[in-house]
């Protein structure tokens, strides 16, 4: 049986998550300009993950060795993803090589 | 599969896996070392299904994990998932059009609506953004996640040790989804003024309790940019 602390915490965080995601369906029809549209459909997306990944990338108070395999992993993904374009195989090798790193550093 | 194929594939549920399948490569060893991370938390191995299921959002089940084992409150914990999953509150104006009329697969895709099901979705040419899709994609999509976290529970008291990394699969992917975003001069630029911004709101402030400013910051540059640039 999970704790009622951890159902709780669940349910709450649950309502916040589908909260903030309901919003903009609620919210539709005030927001019918095109141009507003098409900012949030074609330019926005790219522009959210390029802030995620400066985030991640340098975020935090990491020691070097975990900046520097999440550098490496970051390259190989890139150069695998350019090189291949299968994406299996582009996470994989750069989440491989950031292990690899991180744990001969670490070791 | 090329794009063409994806497009004529008559099977709805056989065109949304197609589409899935970036996700399922990042979503599954993700959740997996979500689920390792919970357990090594001594928490429930049950919690972490339970969380991939009710809360569906990768970066706020680990904060919750830390902060559960730390002892903070349930209501603590919902107010910081509510900062942190803030930026999905403008996710779901891309997909107005195709999902005009309130039904259940409409309030599903709203409530499974992630950073990388929105990534993947919009990455797509709109001829291919069958309404019928986004919720097949988005239900793929919490699979794999459920089924990785609750792999990573069932496993986690079997690790001892060597899994440092595992969660830059979050990362990785996040790079993959860009790459594949940035297929025209806007969208380049988009991303280029978005992660400048970022980059300097970072150095500036930190990254403590900054990233819905900064994300706002980012986004009003875009369209500032975008505005001023209108030939593009």
């Amino acid at each position: 049986m999970v704790s009622q602390s951890i159902v709780v915490a669940a349910v709450l965080m649950g309502v916040a998550t589908a909260g903030v995601r309901f919003l903009p369906f609620l919210l539709g029809d005030r927001l019918s300009d095109p141009a507003l549209r098409r900012l949030f459909a074609d330019l926005f997306p790219p522009a959210v993950l390029a802030v995620l990944i400066a985030y991640m990338a340098v975020g935090g108070d990491a020691p070097a060795g975990v900046q520097i395999a999440q550098a490496a992993g970051a390259a190989v993904t890139v150069a695998a993803h350019l090189a291949f374009r299968n994406l299996l195989v582009s996470v994989g090798s750069g989440t491989a090589v950031c292990m690899l790193v991180q744990n001969l550093w670490l070791a | 599969m090329t794009d063409l194929a994806i497009a004529q594939d008559p099977s709805p549920w056989r065109r949304a896996f197609v589409l899935s399948l970036p996700i399922l490569a990042g979503y599954v060893p993700i959740g997996i070392a979500f689920g390792v991370l919970w357990v090594q938390q001594d928490l429930d191995p049950l919690g972490a299904p339970l969380l991939g299921l009710v809360v569906y959002a990768g970066a706020a089940q680990f904060m919750a994990a830390g902060m559960l084992a730390a002892g903070q409150g349930p209501l603590e914990i919902a107010l910081a998932t509510l900062v942190l999953n803030a930026r999905h509150a403008v996710y779901g104006l891309a997909f107005l059009e195709r999902l005009p009329r309130w039904t259940a697969a409409k309030a599903y895709f709203a409530f499974a609506l992630t950073d990388e099901t929105y990534a993947v979705l919009t990455a797509r040419p709109s001829e291919e953004r069958d309404p019928g899709l986004l919720w097949r994609v988005a239900l793929l999509n919490q699979g794999y996640w459920v089924a990785g976290c609750a792999i990573g529970a069932a496993a986690g008291g079997l690790v001892s040790g060597g899994t440092q990394g595992l969660d830059f699969a979050l990362t990785a992917l996040f790079i993959v989804l860009l790459l594949e975003q940035v297929r025209s001069l806007r969208k380049g630029v988009a991303a280029a003024v978005g992660g400048a911004v970022a980059l300097a709101g970072v150095l500036a402030f930190g990254t403590a309790n900054t990233l819905l400013p900064v994300l706002a910051a980012a986004l009003a540059a875009v369209a500032l940019v975008d505005r001023r640039s209108g030939a593009w």
